[in-house]
């Protein structure tokens, strides 16, 4: 009986240890189309990862000639280069592409009551990059 | 022992002497059109080799170019791509003076998408799940556009081109070009592609190069028709080759299939400044890019891309006038400039360049290939924009990897921070103000 209580207990632990990791973090999608840059209309808390603060960027985007195209531009020397910047933070630099198809960065140290809002940049600023970020953020 | 010193001292006159003597130029740079476009500049050769640092080897086996006549200081005010500006480049470049407005019509989309269609059913088994959802989400955004468009593009004001920021325009008999207006931001161009849509979607029809010098003969007569003849010289010739659609560059990158690229020899020209030329590295191109979002300055210039179809794509960047302040600088000599840059190469070693990928300095050769005194562009004080006079030292930094092979680092561009096979082009090593002998830091813009 002992036994079952302990088991029954650590077994709780160990669920509701998941628990707070599994819903830990929200999604959201913010669509660019950038020659030059744009900022969230949203702003966005960070999650909690072990002891960082993060919040998590994945970019499905390609490079067009004109804001309304819909075909995309393709070879090296179309690439641009895409920043993504929150509020106060350093510059996080995605590489100088033309398809971005899950490409992903991060903060990891940030302030964990601060809303920070968030600049995606077209470096470049030669072709438009249109696409979505997925924003890993606290809920 | 005084007869030691004195054989010494002889020694060490004679070498520095010699060190950068006028000889005859072997014309083994890849850029050595650009030397041909330089009539005027006086041409010498310079060898030297410094051993730096922590045993880093600094080669100078460079040409240089010192040009004849004075050097200028000048200011810099950019211009404003105003209606009367896209006027005057659009009335060089179209056979009229219509604008369309910038849709994709309808026979564009279909040929567009048959194509994509087409060329996916063909590698579809080869390629990844997520590969494959990209290029149908590319197909489905196609046929969205599809379902709203129009047989042809309509007509539209300049005033409704201002508005938008695009266009089209008339270049050939069946070609209609795209024009794309920047007046925003940190980087003000206008844009002409004449992309030949008809030609690649539905006739495939691949394009070639053609040689630097029709290029520059046709860049010549597209600058003498816009006036611009005597204000730019030729600066950079590069070549650059991709594939028309996204399933046609994955298959040829995965050697699945060999579709034919579309190939481009790029001009690159940048303005005179006081009689003389301004120098072009890959530097001057990516501009202040350290600074901050609204500090980062992009320089001006004006590109041109050829293929066998005559001019694909026109874009002018940064548009300014530059007002002469001062003249007749004396600028330092090469042996200064040399010194300046041999200081400071033993500093920074551009460590940050090779240190990162835990390449030994013993391995490490700093190699100096052309040295040239002309113009260039730097931030001054007070958000003021100058030209000035320095020595350009352009070349790579070269290693020994484990296996004996000779590898470049890549230090700016669209491969920067990567270990590459071959030295880039247009490459700069150090760059000295040519009035103070001081090092103009590129990324930051003075």
């Amino acid at each position: 009986m002992k036994k079952r209580l302990i088991a029954t207990f650590l077994t709780l632990i160990l669920v509701f240890s998941f628990i707070p990791s599994a819903l830990a973090y929200s999604s959201s999608t913010v669509n660019i189309n950038i020659l030059s840059y744009i900022d969230s209309s949203s702003t966005y808390k960070p999650y909690a990862s072990g002891s960082s603060q993060m919040l998590y960027f994945t970019v499905y985007a390609k490079v067009y000639q004109t804001k309304t195209s819909t075909t995309p531009l393709v070879g090296s020397q179309y690439a641009q280069l895409l920043q993504i910047r929150a509020t106060d933070q350093s510059i996080l630099p995605m590489q100088r592409k033309y398809v971005w198809n899950g490409d992903s960065t991060n903060y990891s140290s940030l302030d964990a009551n601060t809303y920070y809002r968030i600049r995606f940049r077209n470096y470049d600023g030669d072709y438009y990059i249109k696409g979505s970020v997925d924003i890993r953020h606290g809920g | 022992m005084k007869r030691i010193f004195s054989i010494l001292f002889m020694i060490l006159i004679i070498g520095a002497m010699s060190a950068c003597q006028p000889t005859p130029i072997a014309s083994t740079q890849s850029s050595s059109s650009i030397q041909e476009i330089k009539e005027d500049a006086g041409t010498t050769r310079c060898e030297q080799h410094f051993e730096l640092d922590d045993n880093i080897q600094l080669v100078i086996s460079a040409s240089v170019i010192e040009p004849n006549g004075e050097f200028h200081k000048g200011n810099i005010e950019w211009k404003e791509i105003d209606s009367s500006f896209v006027e005057k480049v659009c009335q060089a470049l179209s056979n009229n003076s219509i604008y369309y407005k910038a849709i994709e019509t309808r026979s564009e989309l279909t040929s567009s998408i048959e194509t994509y269609r087409s060329q996916l059913d063909l590698v579809r088994d080869k390629l990844s799940p997520d590969d494959i959802r990209m290029i149908e989400d590319v197909i489905s955004e196609m046929q969205d556009a599809l379902s709203t468009s129009l047989e042809t593009e309509p007509a539209i004001t300049l005033n409704e081109v201002m508005v938008e920021n695009e266009a089209k325009i008339q270049t050939g008999v069946n070609n209609k070009a795209v024009l794309v207006i920047s007046d925003s931001g940190r980087k003000k161009f206008i844009r002409i592609t004449n992309y030949r849509w008809k030609d690649i979607m539905l006739e495939q029809a691949p394009s070639e190069y053609i040689s630097d010098e029709d290029a520059a003969q046709k860049a010549k007569k597209i600058l003498q028709n816009m006036g611009l003849i005597d204000e730019f010289s030729l600066a950079a010739i590069k070549h650059a080759s991709s594939e028309y659609t996204l399933v046609a560059n994955w298959a040829n990158q995965m050697g699945i299939a060999d579709y034919p690229p579309d190939k481009r020899t790029e001009l690159i020209f940048t303005r005179n400044v006081g009689g003389q030329h301004q120098v072009f590295s890959q530097q001057v191109e990516d501009g202040t890019s350290n600074r901050e979002y609204d500090e980062t300055v992009f320089w001006e210039l004006i590109k041109m891309y050829f293929d066998n179809d005559g001019l694909v794509e026109f874009v002018w960047q940064q548009p300014c006038s530059v007002t002469i302040d001062s003249k007749g600088i004396q600028p330092i000599s090469i042996e200064a400039a040399i010194d300046a840059m041999r200081q400071f190469l033993s500093v920074s070693q551009n460590k940050y360049s090779y240190s990162t990928y835990g390449i030994d300095s013993k391995n490490v050769t700093i190699n100096i290939d052309r040295i040239e005194l002309g113009m260039t562009c730097i931030l001054g004080p007070d958000k003021t924009y100058l030209t000035i006079p320095v020595w350009e030292f352009y070349g790579n930094i070269s290693y020994i990897n484990t296996s004996g092979d000779i590898k470049y680092v890549s230090l700016s561009g669209l491969n920067a921070g990567e270990i590459l096979d071959e030295p880039e082009l247009y490459n700069s090593i150090c760059t000295i103000n040519a009035i103070t002998g001081k090092r103009i830091d590129r990324t930051q813009g003075y």
